[in-house]
């Protein structure tokens, strides 16, 4: 037994010895949690804590009007990690599928990106954008290899229009030209930030109660731009285009008092959503890029400098040569025609290069430079948009002994169509040039005003009394033995100029003109300037005929669209338009089908009806009340339907031709989804009427309040919806029943 | 009678018979088999939530392994009940071919074994995959204490107790040193323990540990890992290391005390752990780390005192309260087992220890490992049950 107490005793000691053990556990757990737990706490938040930005939206583009001209939607990035433990390669068949199914694309080149992927790759972009409804159906697979991740993408609503003006961002969504760039900075809005978990192997987990920041959307731009307006010039300018055979054309429109630009427009365009898919130098916007000679609109220059210096008499006349030529230091300078003895009255109307040249020599070159400085050549006009050109005015030291009389009837001298309009919109107000400016408000997501832009005078052109007697001589220009007869309009004034230059191609003049009309109307108090400019028309290189046919189509159309330009026009034209009496149905909200049926239906018969954008339509046969045609502006498929007419309902049937800007149809917007909930539309900035045609459309009740364009919506765009929900819309104009309904 | 001539002893030892002994039984140790219990309840949920990362990135629901793990748990509670109604004579007995079993399985694992993290250590028989290392640790303390108990007359002559205890010793040692160095330098700890308290010469023991911290240092510079371990070992003993993030050798180290000191007193909350993340095994090796991190002081404190209660169970009640010597013996090397992986396993994790890859008894993600812990419990439940004759009551504190 003493064996036994001796085992006992060393027993007990070596329990001495291992009960050390957690008691030195226990100081070092307290040493590690307690005394030293903040610096390990901190490398915790180091290695396990994360940011990542939440991605703004960004700012929409409005017509003035409120029309929504570019926004976002949401779309669906897709890819796959082939490698991922668990991938199931016969899943990849499975989402190829219904990629497929969506985008329309083959099958086989979905799988044949994952399969010539490396062997070790981890990240296969399958497609950058397909809708969300493939997306939710994707989801639902949930195979471990698919990475879905939500991207916003610019929707440009009218397809290609205004295109130039608006411009188009890169895949990143930063502006790259056009208004996108100009106004990038404030578009862009500011990314929020999300706090997340990271683990080791670097993988992202949002966790619940992360602390995040919520990004801030784009300022939004309100423009000067009149969509409707915008869809008649491009539209006319086409038609020229096409009908003259012109290689490219150009139009931009501008309120002469205050320097708004209302449409610039450019043909051929492009679809900003798809920039790639135009030639670069369709992509140009070359009512402020091109530096082109002006030809004779440059005219006003001289003619406004020799008026206000009193150096030649309205009434004063001149002797040209027999046979239209005339040799100036041994250039020889020519008429369109032998014009014989004509006033300077008569030389503005004939457009006389001769006569022009001669009282361009009476003026002092530092006097001349100074005019054409003033009128804004040589200089950028600061219209906000990028990468506008300066053009090219020499300095008079420069001049050679022929500058001056080429440089009065537009040679020698390099202007953008921009600086041209500029001119001839002082011009028109009362020698007040303004700047022109395209972005009239920038608004944050609340329609709080962030920046307005002002009107800006930039100087005066000209005594007031110099334009005053200058006006009756450019009006002269369209009367019947003016050089633009054929842009005149019956009823309306309008006052003009036109300008057909030889283009200088490799070092010499070629027989390829440059076609321009530059006028503004009414004269009684302008309202409209107007620049229609084609590059070598092949049927005539008259100016006159065919830019000044343009301009008369689409100062037409403005007089039908325009009740203030109609209020002005000779009694006996406004009464032809009220007797007619027929009024443009309402066609918003139809297909092209259903559009057709219901002119029909009201006795316009359509004729020389196309398969494709173009088709046209006449009145019944006994009414003169001619609507030509109408055209599929805009019109990418069948799945469309009509946003706004133009010219809206109710207006009298006129000498007009009927617009319309095409939508795609909700069903379509929603990406044809079987999916039990609805993607609901952006209805913000579309007609009232619109909206709720959508959104019924769509499968959703519709809760109205007020009326005309939509300023908001609840829920917003992009969220999903049950059918037969109600989404409510509020409308800019407030009923006038309600308003008087209303207790205060 | 098994053993021959040479072992004359032994027989007269493991003479008694069952019967005889029963008799004079109590009940089995409740507080020890409450405690084991409660250590396996507290480590399957901290299992579950530890392997929830490790099996998502091999894209399968965690829930197929915590079955896994539960099935190891039954499995090894199953062994517990049925040794403990196995006489520990009747075990002891078997202890030497077990023994020598065990060497053979751990030279045919070391040519044809699996290859888990970096060591040739498991053998797969049906599925089951089974580490002989373990096996070879139980059969050593069952048969050194069998020898010692049968040598005590002539317990402090060098040439016929010391020299065969060694040689038994250091054979099994050796052998499971080759793969797996921890648990060897553990089994030679507890082989020393109860050479020490089986009363063999203080001077050999001393001598001993002498040649074994020479043979330590000796293996520990024969391979550069274990050195850079040790290195690494050194430097974060003195300073807990929170300047930036280890990488290489601190790194397990340090992400085990960020697991710690985001814990704190009361823990981020069952399931909350983030640490999973960034900890290698997880539901295993820092099985610890992730307890403290989820239920904080309080948590890892109750493990380590489930363990400190282990420890006075076994010595106090069982071992000093044993019926025979055998008893005593086995039921110290026993407890050493059970209770020494459990204390290594929490040093390593608050940084004390350096990273060994020992288990966490009945915490850690079930393994070969559990199944022997509940071998060793079996013992000494079945030892709890007789009271020695001449018991003397004996208490501490």
């Amino acid at each position: 037994m003493e064996n036994r107490a001796s085992m006992l005793a060393r027993l007990f000691v070596l329990m001495g010895l291992v009960i050390l053990l957690p008691v030195a556990i226990s100081l070092q757990m307290v040493r590690v949690s307690v005394l030293e737990g903040s610096g390990l706490r901190e490398l915790w938040s180091s290695q396990a804590i994360d940011s990542i930005p939440i991605p703004a939206e960004r700012g929409a583009i409005y017509d003035r009007n409120g029309k929504l001209l570019a926004s976002n939607h949401v779309r669906c990035h897709v890819a796959v990690d082939p490698n991922v433990p668990g991938a199931d390669p016969a899943r990849f068949e499975e989402i190829a599928g219904i990629l497929a199914a969506y985008s329309g694309q083959d099958m086989g080149t979905y799988l044949e990106r994952i399969r010539s992927a490396g062997s070790r790759s981890r990240y296969v972009v399958l497609d950058r954008s397909v809708s969300m409804a493939a997306c939710d159906e994707l989801e639902l697979l949930s195979d471990r290899s698919l990475i879905l991740e939500e991207q916003y993408k610019r929707r440009y609503h009218f397809g290609n229009l205004s295109a130039h003006l608006l411009g188009y961002v890169d895949h990143q969504m930063s502006g790259v030209t056009g208004l996108e760039a100009f106004y990038d900075d404030a578009l862009r809005g500011e990314d929020g930030v999300q706090q997340v978990r990271r683990d080791r192997a670097n993988r992202i987990f949002s966790y619940v109660g992360a602390p995040k920041q919520p990004p801030r959307m784009g300022y939004s731009l309100k423009t000067t731009i009149d969509a409707h307006l915008q869809a008649v010039v491009e539209e006319e300018l086409l038609l020229g285009v096409e009908k003259y055979r012109a290689e490219s054309g150009t139009a931009i429109v501008m309120e002469p008092s205050t320097g708004r630009i209302l449409a610039m427009a450019n043909v051929p365009d492009f679809h900003p959503g798809d920039p790639a898919g135009a030639e670069p130098q369709f992509r140009r916007n070359r009512a402020i890029a091109d530096m082109i000679e002006p030809g004779s609109t440059f005219k006003l220059v001289a003619t406004v400098a020799a008026m206000e210096q009193n150096l030649v008499d309205p009434d004063e006349w001149f002797e040209t040569p027999e046979d239209g030529r005339k040799m100036i230091y041994g250039q020889w300078m020519r008429d369109h025609d032998p014009l014989g003895k004509l006033t300077f009255r008569d030389a503005i109307t004939k457009s006389s290069n001769i006569v022009f040249s001669e009282v361009a020599q009476r003026i002092d070159p530092d006097t001349y430079y100074q005019y054409a400085r003033n009128m804004g050549f040589g200089t950028v006009t600061h219209v906000d948009l990028p990468n506008e050109k300066a053009g090219r005015l020499q300095k008079p030291y420069e001049w050679s002994g022929v500058t001056l009389p080429w440089m009065s009837i537009g040679y020698e001298v390099q202007a953008t169509p921009l600086q041209i309009l500029q001119a001839y919109a002082a011009f028109a107000n009362e020698g007040v040039m303004m700047k022109p400016f395209i972005v009239e408000q920038v608004v944050d997501e609340h329609g709080q005003k962030i920046e307005d832009t002002v009107p800006s005078r930039v100087r005066s052109i000209a005594k007031k009394e110099t334009i005053e007697k200058l006006i009756p001589m450019y009006e002269a220009v369209l009367s019947d033995s003016g050089t633009a007869s054929w842009a005149a309009v019956e009823g309306l004034r309008i006052a003009g100029k036109t300008g057909t230059a030889q283009k200088w191609v490799d070092g010499r003049y070629t027989t390829r003109y440059r076609a321009s009309f530059a006028g503004f109307f009414p004269v009684e108090d302008p309202l409209y300037a107007v620049l229609v400019l084609l590059e070598e028309p092949k049927v005539s290189y008259y100016g006159g005929f065919t830019s000044g046919s343009v301009f008369r189509e689409i100062a037409s159309r403005i007089t039908g669209m325009d009740p203030t330009v109609r209020s002005v026009l000779q009694d006996a034209v406004v009464n032809v338009v009220e007797d007619s009496l027929r009024l443009f149905p309402n066609l918003r909200g139809l297909t092209r089908e259903e559009a057709e049926a219901r002119l029909e239906a009201l006795g316009m018969k359509t004729l020389g009806m196309q398969a494709d954008w173009k088709a046209s339509w006449m009145a019944n046969e006994e009414g003169e009340d001619v609507v030509e045609s109408y055209r599929f502006r805009h019109f990418e498929s069948s799945e469309m339907m009509i946003m706004e007419q133009s010219p809206v309902p109710g207006e009298p049937i006129g000498d007009q031709r009927l617009t319309f800007i095409w939508e795609p149809k909700p069903s379509v917007l929603r990406g044809e989804s079987e999916s039990p909930h609805i993607v609901v539309p952006q209805l913000t900035g579309l007609s009232v009427r619109a909206a709720s045609a959508i959104a019924r459309e769509a499968g959703l009740q519709v809760a109205l309040q007020g009326s005309g364009t939509v300023v908001s919506q609840f829920p917003s765009a992009g969220e999903w919806m049950k059918p037969g929900r109600t989404i409510a819309l509020r409308g800019n104009r407030t009923l006038i029943s309600r308003l008087a309904g209303a207790e205060r | 009678m098994i053993y021959t001539s040479k072992n004359s002893d032994l027989s007269s030892i493991l003479g008694s018979t069952p019967d005889e002994l029963e008799t004079k039984g109590r009940g089995s140790d409740r507080v020890l088999l409450v405690s084991v219990v409660m250590l396996m309840m507290i480590g399957s949920l901290s299992v579950y939530s530890a392997i929830a990362y490790f099996a998502q990135s091999y894209g399968q629901p965690a829930g197929s392994f915590i079955t896994g793990h539960l099935i190891k748990l039954g499995m090894a509670f199953v062994v517990m009940l049925i040794v403990s109604k196995m006489d520990y004579h009747f075990l002891a007995r078997l202890s030497k071919p077990m023994l020598l079993v065990s060497w053979g399985l751990l030279i045919f694992v070391m040519l044809y074994g699996e290859t888990v993290f970096g060591a040739r250590r498991s053998l797969s028989v049906g599925g089951l995959s089974f580490q002989p290392s373990s096996l070879a640790a139980v059969s050593l303390i069952l048969y050194l204490s069998t020898l010692i108990i049968s040598k005590q007359e002539y317990i402090k002559d060098f040439k016929r107790s010391f020299v065969p205890a060694m040689v038994w010793t250091s054979i099994t040692c050796l052998l499971i040193a080759l793969e797996d160095f921890s648990s060897a330098a553990l089994l030679m700890v507890i082989s020393m323990a109860l050479l020490f308290v089986g009363r063999m010469h203080l001077m050999q023991i001393g001598v001993l540990i002498l040649v074994g911290i020479l043979g330590a240092g000796g293996l520990i510079f024969s391979s550069a890992e274990r050195t850079a371990r040790v290195e690494q070992y050194l430097e974060q003993i003195v300073t807990v290391q929170s300047g930036e993030i280890a990488q290489g050798e601190g790194y397990q180290s340090q992400q085990a005390q960020i697991a710690i000191a985001q814990g704190g007193i009361l823990g981020v909350g069952i399931g909350k752990s983030t640490q999973r993340d960034f900890l290698p095994a997880p539901y295993n090796d820092f099985i610890y780390a992730i307890i403290a991190e989820e239920y904080g002081l309080i948590g890892s404190g109750v493990v380590l005192f489930l363990f400190v209660v282990i420890l006075f169970r076994g010595f106090v009640k069982i071992a000093a309260k044993a019926k025979d010597q055998l008893g005593l013996l086995l039921a110290t090397g026993a407890t050493l087992y059970i209770t020494l992986y459990g204390f290594v396993n929490a040093a390593v994790a608050g940084g004390l220890f350096p990273v060994t890859g020992l288990p966490m008894p009945f915490v850690s993600y079930g393994g070969t490992g559990m199944i022997f812990a509940g071998v060793m419990t079996g013992i000494l439940l079945n030892i709890s049950k007789g009271v020695h004759p001449n018991n003397q009551p004996f208490y501490i504190g």
